[in-house]
């Protein structure tokens, strides 16, 4: 008795639990560092698009969002100061030139936190938007939106309500995946 | 003696210099509130202490609304509105925040009963343990 107690080897009924608790954390923290810390879930998907009423980039008259109801409407955050927009404006052009020639939506731009002298610069040298951009200097719309980047497009369905938000520039297959939330062929 | 005196005088005189840039009698309850705010362009900073555009228009609405006299809940509700519950640096509890928050207690509790499950199987015998003796010396050694 005195012998043999000390030579049982430990138990080892708890080391499997272990194991498998320990490699389901290392999962949970590998899945984690996937992640983009920086992308942040949009609090107005799902919801109605905060109204607006923005004084027209280079033009008169005022950009309202009313204007729109009834009809998808995609709305596109930029600014001349952000590089990111330089990329996607090709694909705005030809979005802008569809919605005019078809009607079935509508598109409006929202110039960021910019000066129209800027905006113009910009425009004059990437190509003007076949649509009207509104004029938002201190970002107070962006805010409404709940834009934390630029660019940033909000998709919203002809019911007014926030269907999608994408931040970063828009490319084809964006829109592919964005366009028919709001009722619209890709 | 001059410039002890000097020195005197200023520290003397500073409660009084502190005064005179007091702030406006809201600004403690802005500040207050912008602590408890996330800057949304930047990652795990405050209102309060970030300089990004963005957090400098929002603490100027923050400024605006507090002059307008509206409540903690109704500010905190405006930017919640806007960008959701990540707005906030200690968001409400949620289901699932309250269950990541339960799990150490659960595991504590859980480690808690297998040991005092090991105890009870080997009742005082636990630190005891047989000395070694000659044979189980000899069976050791080289």
């Amino acid at each position: 008795m005195t012998e043999a107690a000390p030579l049982t080897p430990p138990r080892r009924r708890w080391r499997l639990p272990l194991a498998l608790g320990l490699a389901l954390l290392l999962v949970l923290l590998g899945v984690g560092l996937t992640r983009d810390p920086s992308h942040v879930p949009s609090a107005l998907v799902g919801r109605a698009m905060p109204a607006f009423d923005l004084p027209v980039l280079g033009g008169e008259g005022a950009l309202v969002s009313a204007e729109a109801e009834g009809r998808p409407l995609i709305v596109n955050f930029w600014a001349s100061w952000c590089p990111s927009c330089r990329d996607e404006h090709p694909v705005l052009i030809d979005l802008g030139l569809r919605a005019r020639m078809g009607g079935e939506f509508a598109i409006a731009g929202v110039n960021s936190r910019d000066t129209p002298a800027n905006a113009r610069v910009f425009l004059d040298r990437e190509g003007h938007f076949p649509y009207a951009s509104g004029m938002d200097p201190r970002g107070r719309t962006g805010i409404d939106f709940g834009v934390y980047g630029m660019p940033e497009t909000f998709f919203v369905d002809a019911g007014g309500i926030v269907r999608a938000r994408h931040p970063g520039p828009l490319t084809p297959r964006v829109l592919e995946r964005y366009l028919p939330l709001i009722g619209v062929a890709p | 003696m001059i410039r002890l005196a000097l020195l005197a005088w200023l520290v003397l005189a500073l409660p009084v210099a502190a005064q005179i840039v007091a702030e406006a009698p809201d600004e403690a309850r802005v500040r207050a509130l912008a602590a408890t705010l996330r800057c949304p362009v930047c990652q795990s900073e405050s209102l309060l202490e970030s300089q990004a555009t963005t957090a400098r228009e929002m603490m100027v609405l923050l400024r605006e609304q507090v002059a307008e006299g509206r409540s903690d809940a109704e500010i905190v509700g405006f930017f919640r509105a806007r960008y959701g519950n990540f707005v906030t640096l200690a968001p409400p509890p949620t289901a699932a925040g309250r269950l990541i928050w339960a799990v150490p207690g659960l595991l504590l509790a859980a480690g808690a009963l297998v040991w005092l499950r090991a105890i009870r199987r080997r009742p005082g015998a636990a630190p005891s343990q047989a000395p070694l003796d000659e044979a189980r010396l000899r069976e050791m050694g080289p």
